[in-house]
């Protein structure tokens, strides 16, 4: 980046003298993200701290009070804010280790293949989102692929009800989701790998295990810290698939915040979602020196 | 067939059996990630009304049920609208943004590309409640379609911005310089020398931001009126379980958003050239 902005100074005066106008050209688009984006956001962090009778408006008095209830009402709150992170953590973890081995074995794949596999990898992706969760009612479900396979081979009479609308099917389906993101981005980051260091811990008598901890893991990490970004935080958010698929029992702080506002409890609903909101900047101000947005659509 | 990535050392099974196990892994990958969508495209045609095995007899009765769907075509024509709408904006303003972003360095910039990358990164569910508090409690305004296109644009600008300014990225600025110094104004330079080379970026950032748009859920959700979007329609019949025109309508939806797809893929690779 840098680079380029100084061959385009040196180059051409004229070039040069261009520069401070380009500068024009991100007024419209940080107009919107103002407009329609920060001020919204603010205004929602505004509405958590006004408690008003009235639906409209923003009279009313300036209260912690929604944020007592987060933290404490009963618990319930916090106790789904908790669990939701815990199950996004689970399902993180599981795109990884799922998601390593196959992103490993797209790497090791010739150069024409590799581009097919990573075209098939990412396509599922671009189909119906809402369509694809519903696929997997169909495929866990009581009348479901799973079951009636297993019932026409005769290996069960009654269906496995476990399989759908609980905390399993929420993480498999959170899974589908968004594992191409891990693969993709562990792909990266074993293609960026200096391979001749793993053949050199080998020569050494290192261990296959210890080559990969010590060695490939390490120069991968940038990899599992965009997981985070492209996996962890969208899972938080994720308000269909628990809907969908998680039954009684996968109830999600998405569910909780959504009755909020379908109950018109803005101020409320804006503290939820303001926690949230908090929660993910700071994981991205944490990580911004591990991630390189821009770099990962590169690719 | 394929030119060995690593210097192979010595050929014997205790080595090949890895590879076979990790390309085993690999086709069970695939498996799981197109299971769905083989399970809706095969169920739509099939004649049972619920997913049972074995399969009934061919039907293309599910997509004649679609065409009759007044309420769905209804849904589709306000998509069309809104993506439109959403894709030729966003795909302006993100174009005009990703030049200085690429092209010159400024103080700060590491925070203006977060910035302006944040909406995409924020899970929607978020701006959706923001913007309908901005729109509801605060503006009074009336939701409608055009609520829809606002919240849709938020969205889909950063992507035009990720696509573009991948593709100015491998640009050869020497073009640019070249046209000026031989006495092309800034403005010809660009219609002459830039556009034409970034175009098929731009274009494949359209298409992807039309594909995303098109199917945006949880945005919409919050900020829509009366009217439906596709998604918005597919939300009210997925709630009630399993039916077979859904699977119709699936399967439809996958041959086109593919076809886009590669039309995109097509257009960026033409940049090897």
């Amino acid at each position: 980046m840098r680079a380029a902005s100084n061959v385009a100074v040196h180059i051409s005066p004229r070039v040069g003298r261009a520069i401070p106008r380009l500068l024009w050209g991100l007024l419209p688009l940080a107009t919107i993200d103002v407009v329609l984006f920060v001020i919204p956001m603010v205004f929602m962090a505004l509405f958590s701290f006004r408690f008003s009778e009235e639906l409209l408006g923003l009279v009313g008095r300036w209260t912690v009070a929604h944020y007592v209830k987060v933290f404490t009402s009963e618990g319930i709150y916090l106790r789904i804010l908790v669990k939701t992170i815990v199950i996004a953590v689970v399902a993180t973890a599981a795109c990884l280790l799922v998601g390593y081995p196959f992103a490993y074995f797209i790497a090791n794949a010739s150069r024409r293949w590799q581009s097919v596999l990573l075209t098939l990898v990412i396509m599922p992706f671009w189909t119906s989102y809402l369509l694809r969760v519903y696929a997997w009612t169909a495929i866990l479900g009581d009348r479901g692929l799973i079951n009636e396979a297993l019932r026409f081979f005769g290996v069960t009479d009654q269906p496995l009800s476990f399989l759908l609308f609980n905390v399993f099917s929420e993480i498999v389906v959170f899974v589908y989701l968004y594992i191409p993101y891990t693969v993709l981005a562990i792909y990266a980051s074993l293609e960026k790998m200096d391979r001749s260091l793993v053949l050199a811990a080998m020569d050494l008598g290192a261990t296959p295990v210890q080559t990969f901890l010590r060695i490939v893991l390490p120069q991968t990490l940038p990899g599992v810290y965009a997981s985070i970004v492209f996996v962890f935080i969208p899972i938080l958010g994720e308000y269909v698939t628990p809907t969908l698929v998680g039954g009684m029992s996968g109830v999600l702080i998405t569910n909780l915040l959504v009755n909020q506002i379908h109950a018109l409890e803005f101020g409320f609903g804006a503290a939820i979602a303001f926690v949230m909101a908090t929660f993910v900047l700071m994981l991205l101000l944490g990580l911004r020196r591990s991630v390189d947005l821009e770099r990962l659509y590169v690719a | 067939m394929s030119p060995e990535r690593f210097p192979r050392r010595s050929p014997r099974w205790a080595l090949r059996l890895p590879r076979l196990l990790l390309a085993l892994y690999g086709l069970l990958g695939f498996v799981f990630l197109y299971l769905p969508i083989a399970v809706l495209i095969v169920f739509s045609f099939n004649s049972s009304a619920v997913i049972t095995f074995p399969l009934q007899h061919f039907t293309l009765s599910w997509y004649r049920e679609l065409r009759e769907d007044f309420v769905l075509l209804g849904a589709v024509r306000n998509s069309i609208v809104v993506t439109v709408v959403t894709t030729v904006g966003a795909t302006l303003v993100g174009t005009a943004a990703a030049f200085p972003l690429v092209r010159t360095g400024f103080r700060m910039k590491r925070m203006v590309n977060l910035f302006l990358l944040l909406p995409i990164v924020i899970p929607g569910i978020l701006t959706g409640i923001a913007l309908l508090i901005l729109f509801v409690p605060v503006l009074n305004l009336t939701l409608s379609l055009n609520t829809v296109i606002a919240g849709q644009i938020v969205l889909a600008g950063p992507f035009v911005v990720l696509v573009v300014a991948s593709r100015l990225y491998g640009f050869n600025q020497q073009l640019e310089a070249a046209a000026m110094d031989l006495g092309a104004t800034p403005w010809r330079t660009f219609w002459h020398v830039t556009f034409p080379l970034i175009l098929p970026g731009v274009l494949a950032g359209a298409l992807i931001t039309f594909t995303l748009t098109f199917d945006e859920f949880i945005v919409t959700f919050f900020t829509i009126g009366p009217e439906s979007t596709l998604p918005m329609y597919i939300w009210s019949l997925v709630k009630f379980g399993v039916t077979p025109k859904l699977n119709a309508l699936a399967s439809i939806i996958v041959v086109l958003t593919l076809g886009t797809l590669l039309t995109a893929n097509s257009l960026l690779r033409r940049r090897a050239r």
